[in-house]
């Protein structure tokens, strides 16, 4: 993943998850009417993460690339605890 | 059988801490709490403040003013330090980590208390409830753990579960340490290895296609959490455990919604279940000795009752390369778990020993009169640190670092 691809997501990052890019985005505000910050999470791949975070600082492997997670990799991903009769 | 000498007797002893809030003021009173009074924000300021914290060995951390927060109280690290373990017990905080450990094997051995239950009402951990449009995010004081993280961890929360099968009753209900993600306002991904008791719970609850009851424990008194991190066995009952080392009592209540039972003096008790079949993405978080775990398809925890405290105190571990607070704890839990263990299968066993060498603990036993004959020495082995934190990393690193002086010395 290059660089300006890391800058384009920033700016959407409160619509679109910036690790799998789905738009099951939830939002809550700090509490009162303080406003400080925002934390999102992504009902699809439950990342999460808050407005005043750099989230691509939190997504960074190595200087400019950003670790993402496609649905392919989310439905092969591990299962410690398997399903047995449901 | 060989009456174990409680160390009490022989060390000048203090009253137990009963709750989080005990163990703090006991804390604070020997200067043990480096309390953090500005205004923080989360992130980056309160991890960066606990990797500081935790090269500095075993200091802990109280958050009075988190941005965002504002009268919410975080801490972290409590235990942190042998002293503060020592202070945990009720012990002198100079007291030595094999004198420790062995005060506390020795309690565990004298299991004469039962736990006693408070009603509901008028349980400190259900002063305040919330129940419907539930947000956890605004409700405890989250940070980001590690950079690299995937969510927000609580890497002290207590479990209880039980077996949908067995029942509450007769060892049904277990009480353990897990780590968990917030996943949404009322969702918690729960990290299981697949052999835990948790994860045998939530396989026969999907067995029989029933939803598994769960109540999540945060800001547990300090010698509960002790015992839920020791992980002592599927037959062992925690919570007589936790009595025998508070030696009295241990206070319990029920749950609003399920017949489980948790602390009484829980500063938070979230309560929920587990819904069968179901499978989320949960982590990445950074382990001991800072490597990420693997992201997996973890079950979910769906919370339903929010009860806390007045002014509750969120209780949270930082985990990353430097000395946690795990250390201590897996420290002192492994040993109190392997010589439950020994006792459970070698009753003649009179006295455990332990050695601190590094941060290692060496476990020996000695065993009692046996067929009018005194046995020397029934077993003696040793029990390293689970944790990558442990003394070979160090040496390991050590030795890397000299490979690779000894290869830049040989370039030139």
């Amino acid at each position: 993943m290059s660089q300006p691809d890391l800058m384009v997501l920033g700016s959407l990052e409160q619509a679109v998850c910036p690790r799998c890019r789905h738009m099951a985005v939830m939002r809550s505000d700090a509490q009162g009417e303080s406003g400080v910050w925002s934390v999102n999470s992504c009902v699809h791949c439950c990342f999460s993460w808050r407005s005043t975070e750099d989230v691509m600082r939190v997504l960074e492997i190595t200087d400019g690339k950003a670790f993402r997670l496609w649905d392919s990799e989310i439905e092969n991903l591990p299962v410690p605890l398997v399903v047995t009769s449901v | 059988m060989t009456q174990i000498r409680s160390l009490s007797s022989v060390t000048d002893s203090r009253p137990i801490p009963r709750d989080l809030r005990e163990l703090l003021e006991c804390l604070q009173a020997e200067d043990r709490v480096l309390g953090i009074e500005r205004a923080v924000s989360p992130e980056p300021d309160v991890a960066s403040f606990c990797q500081a914290a935790s090269e500095l060995e075993g200091t802990s951390l109280q958050f009075d003013n988190i941005i965002g927060y504002e009268g919410k109280r975080l801490v972290v690290n409590l235990l942190a330090s042998w002293e503060n373990c020592a202070v945990m017990s009720g012990l002198r905080s100079d007291l030595s980590v094999p004198r420790l450990v062995e005060e506390l094997c020795a309690r565990a051995d004298r299991q004469f208390y039962k736990p006693i239950f408070i009603n509901t009402p008028n349980a400190p951990s259900y002063e305040c409830r919330e129940t419907g449009d539930l947000d956890m995010y605004r409700t405890l004081p989250l940070f980001r753990v590690n950079q690299h993280d995937g969510g927000f961890y609580l890497h002290k929360a207590c479990v209880v579960s039980e077996d949908m099968v067995a029942g509450v009753g007769h060892g049904g209900m277990k009480f353990g340490m897990y780590s968990l993600q917030i996943h949404g306002r009322d969702r918690l991904g729960v990290h299981l290895s697949g052999t835990d008791n948790l994860s045998l719970h939530v396989n026969i609850a999907e067995k029989t296609r029933r939803r598994l009851p769960v109540a999540v424990c945060l800001g547990v008194p300090p010698l509960a959490a002790l015992v839920a991190s020791a992980m002592t066995g599927y037959e062992s009952m925690e919570y007589n455990l936790i009595s025998a080392l508070y030696e009295r009592p241990f206070e319990l209540t029920r749950c609003l919604q399920s017949k489980l039972s948790v602390p009484a003096y829980s500063e938070y008790v979230l309560e929920g279940y587990i819904e069968p079949g179901l499978r989320c993405p949960e982590g990445p978080f950074t382990c001991d000795g800072g490597r990420l775990s693997e992201i997996a398809r973890q079950p979910q925890i769906i919370v339903t009752t929010i009860a806390h405290r007045k002014d509750p105190i969120l209780d949270n571990s930082y985990i990353g390369k430097s000395w946690t607070e795990h250390d201590c704890l897996i420290g002192i839990a492994s040993t109190l778990r392997l010589h439950k263990q020994a006792r459970d299968f070698l009753p003649e066993i009179a006295r455990s020993g332990i050695r601190a060498e590094g941060v290692h603990l060496r476990l020996g036993f000695c065993g009692g009169r046996r067929d009018g004959k005194q046995s020397s020495a029934g077993i003696s082995f040793q029990e390293g640190l689970p944790s990558e934190n442990g003394l070979s990393a160090y040496k390991q690193e050590v030795a890397a670092t000299r490979r690779r002086q000894a290869q830049c010395h040989s370039r030139t």
